[in-house]
């Protein structure tokens, strides 16, 4: 590996927020829609199970999955947004940054580095939010997933994948903000205005509801999304990181 | 040939003019001091060196590169510290000299023997398994200052490298630059301690208001009053400049 590459994930190993973040998002989501759907099935008038009858779209794994696809789309992005606000804000707010000037790596080395990891890291998790999920669902009896109940854990792996790609430009606010606030701030706004282009109808266009809105498909009364559409993702993503990585080339130290 | 040369320096922030026309090289086997006051432009004209800022005007050449064409195997040559130290609060002290070694080219298979030279070098072996997070300020300049010297630089870089080291670590400090002149490598080290850099330095350059206004024989008596008065004759020339009637008006 080059010695960018080793020394991020030397960093990243030894990271306390990204084994937070990793732990969360691998088992809080799953366990949350399976608590969703508990409170739907119990039946009764109580505030908790209306309120998850209404969230899901159905009974078992189509309640359960359709559980998780809510939750992961916001869990998803939030959560990959503060490890990638995280790993770039701390070298401004720690002073790092200034040692990374004048080296045998460049910074842009290092930022692709950052950034590939990153990525590979979110893919990795999602598989495991989605694996955690499968088990769980097993363990507490819900029985053997139908076929098209399999292919809703498919979407909700793509899903899983398209929220880290997402959270990537999180990366470019930290930089121009020199610092964790502004990714803080830049996360808050992609997640609201994911949640009000769903609101407004235009879910199906703004890239950062895409993902959720293809994922939950028709069954939750979204519109139908064609599955080419999702390459708005890894177009937002690759754009944002060419930006970060010419920023970090050219950005002086202040 | 110097292995950093500094020609026609200028640079503003913003209306505020920090660095105008410093001219300053460092040859190998010298340590070159610059001492002023705080604010004086000793970080401002560093970071121009290092290509941390680009300046409005001048050149700067590493080795004869200029820095903006500099490669890998020019900064690779380079150490410094600037500002704060390259340690990463949730690495180890030898994790964190295993990184900077690495992203300084050492490559894989010697990177182990190089830390292990430098914590024995900045006396850091105590600490060596400790998190950097948890040091104290002073043991954590001797990891930044341990991280600059890691790959064996042949230029050295260091802003105020004293700041918060005790006094046998300012000894031992004093020791590893004197070593680095003596194998032939060059210092660049900014101060605002006359004493310390009168035992080390070769020459010592004063910057004041953003400009070199002079050297100092490092050898040579009171340090001190040499350096106030040469503050003062560039602070009274300014003024003169500025205010060349009134000055007319008194004579």
């Amino acid at each position: 590996m080059s010695p960018a590459y080793d020394v991020e994930v030397l960093k990243l190993r030894r990271s306390r927020v990204v084994l937070v973040a990793t732990l969360a998002l691998a088992l809080v989501p799953a366990a949350m829609a399976r608590g969703f759907l508990a409170a739907a099935e119990r039946g009764g008038n109580d505030p908790a199970t209306l309120k998850a009858q209404a969230m899901l779209p159905g009974d078992g794994w189509t309640g359960y999955l359709g559980g998780l696809v809510q939750i992961y789309a916001t869990a998803g992005v939030l959560g990959v947004g503060i490890v990638v606000g995280w790993c770039f804000g701390r070298e401004y707010a720690d002073r790092t940054v200034v040692s990374l000037y004048a080296s045998a790596t460049p910074r842009y080395a290092v930022t692709r580095a950052k950034l590939v990891l990153l990525t590979l890291w979110a893919t990795g998790v999602g598989l495991a939010a989605v694996s955690f999920t499968g088990l769980l669902g097993l363990a507490t009896g819900l029985g053997m997933p139908s076929d098209g109940e399999r292919q809703t854990v498919a979407r909700v792996l793509v899903l899983a994948v398209m929220s880290g790609l997402l959270a990537l430009p999180v990366a470019l606010a930290a930089s121009i903000g020199r610092g964790y606030l502004a990714a803080v701030g830049a996360l808050l706004v992609l997640v609201v205005l994911a949640q009000v282009a769903t609101i407004v109808s235009a879910g199906g266009w703004w890239p950062w509801s895409v993902p959720a809105v293809w994922a939950m498909g028709d069954q939750a009364g979204m519109p139908a999304v064609p599955p080419a559409r999702l390459l708005v993702v890894p177009a937002v993503a690759l754009a944002a990181s060419a930006v970060t990585v010419r920023w970090w080339r050219h950005a002086e130290v202040v | 040939m110097s292995a950093l040369e500094l020609r026609r320096l200028s640079h503003r922030f913003r209306d505020l003019p920090v660095l105008g026309g410093v001219d300053l090289q460092v040859a190998p086997g010298e340590v070159h001091a610059l001492i002023g006051f705080n604010g004086a432009g000793k970080s401002t004209l560093m970071r121009a060196a290092l290509g941390m800022l680009r300046p409005d005007d001048g050149t700067v050449r590493l080795f004869g590169v200029p820095v903006a064409d500099a490669d890998a195997d020019v900064w690779s040559r380079v150490g410094h510290f600037i500002d704060t130290p390259f340690a990463y609060p949730e690495l180890t002290v030898r994790e964190n000299l295993w990184a900077a070694a690495r992203l300084h080219g050492v490559p894989s298979s010697r990177v182990g023997p190089t830390v292990d030279h430098v914590v024995a070098a900045l006396e850091l072996a105590p600490w060596a398994r400790r998190r950097a997070g948890t040091l104290s300020l002073g043991n954590r300049q001797r990891v930044g200052l341990a991280s600059a010297l890691a790959h064996r630089p042949r230029l050295l870089v260091l802003d105020e490298p004293t700041n918060a080291l005790d006094p046998s670590g300012v000894a031992l400090l004093r020791e590893l630059l004197l070593g680095v002149a003596r194998d032939g490598g060059a210092v660049l080290v900014s101060s605002h301690h006359l004493d310390e850099v009168a035992r080390i330095a070769d020459r010592v350059s004063v910057i004041h208001a953003g400009a070199i206004v002079g050297e100092l024989d490092p050898h040579g008596v009171d340090l001190e009053r040499a350096f106030f008065r040469m503050v003062h004759a560039a602070d009274q020339a300014a003024r003169d400049v500025a205010e060349p009637h009134s000055k007319e008006a008194v004579t």
